[in-house]
């Protein structure tokens, strides 16, 4: 019979996990888990930083939701006075004084991330597959 | 004896939960509050739920021609039924933050600002989503062009409504 609750030990990680009808909760991948209450930022898979482009690998086996934001490169706009600290993600993003598109294709299903961008980005992966 | 990991149930202080401990830390005994000795805690208040992931797509026939035909950006508060805001029930009961990017068919998905196709500067790809009490309004309009005398287009839009309220 397909286990599909486990509350505890899954694999190592411990939490709270029921998977999604046919798939047992001990094998069942990341996409196939209903719930997954295993850290504070739940449904949240995987989260990072790219200085500009480069690739992440994923390792799932399904499409997952991926959301990208910039990081403000303040210093193309010299004729603003910006605070010396100034940092972080903006919006828009990239700055609307940039000269490149930001974006992030997702390769061979789920495998990994390909992120290209003109400055530094944040992404974070989500535990719902993202259906083309 | 073995560190004991997960709990269920009252604990000792008469509080009701869920807590998993990491590795070498004690379910019941250590600070449940640090969550670099625990991955979960059910009296945590400050985890983020998903409420909705969904996908949005444009009318099957735009509207064309100059003029603008579409929501405006800029209109925070617009809760106009235009053509190309996709509504998305939610019932949370307040104003929640909702993400939301534009996606190319297939597996490309996009940050907010592009620059337009004409090689012109700031395609105002912004603004993909209002969020209000029970609804979210999901923009899949996108400028093509600043006069606006080209046909308009819309885009797929993939969005996340959090469960998450957004104080005014």
């Amino acid at each position: 019979m397909t286990r599909r609750v486990r509350i505890g030990d899954r694999n190592g990680v411990m939490g709270a996990f029921v998977s999604e009808a046919g798939y047992d909760v001990l094998t069942a991948g990341p996409m196939q888990l209903l719930l997954n209450i295993s850290e504070k930022y739940s449904n949240l898979l995987k989260l990072g930083v790219v200085g500009g482009s480069g690739t992440v690998a994923l390792g799932y086996g399904a499409q997952p939701f991926v959301l990208i934001t910039g990081l403000g490169n303040f210093n193309e706009v010299p004729e603003v006075a910006w605070p010396s600290d100034v940092n972080g993600p903006s919006r828009p993003s990239p700055n609307w004084w940039s000269s490149q598109d930001a974006y992030a294709v997702i390769n061979g299903g789920g495998t990994s991330m390909t992120i290209t961008s003109p400055i530094k980005i944040y992404y974070s992966v989500y535990s719902r597959v993202f259906a083309s | 004896m073995a560190t004991r990991r997960a709990i269920i149930g009252r604990y000792a202080n008469g509080q009701m939960g869920l807590k998993t401990s990491l590795p070498g830390f004690d379910a019941r005994d250590d600070d449940d509050n640090d969550p670099t000795k625990f991955s979960f805690n059910s009296a945590w208040t400050d985890i983020v739920y998903i409420d909705q992931y969904g996908i949005a797509d444009p009318p099957v026939s735009p509207p064309t021609g100059a003029g603008w035909t579409g929501p405006v950006p800029g209109a925070l508060g617009d809760p106009s039924d235009s053509i190309w805001l996709k509504s998305v029930s939610h019932g949370l009961g307040y104003v929640p933050y909702v993400e939301a990017r534009a996606v190319s068919p297939g597996n490309l998905i996009w940050d907010d600002y592009r620059t337009f196709q004409n090689g012109g500067r700031g395609q105002f790809n912004g603004e993909k989503a209002w969020a209000f009490s029970s609804v979210a309004k999901i923009n899949t309009w996108a400028y093509t062009d600043w006069t606006g005398s080209v046909t308009h287009t819309g885009h797929r839009v993939a969005y996340i409504i959090y469960r998450l309220p957004v104080n005014a």
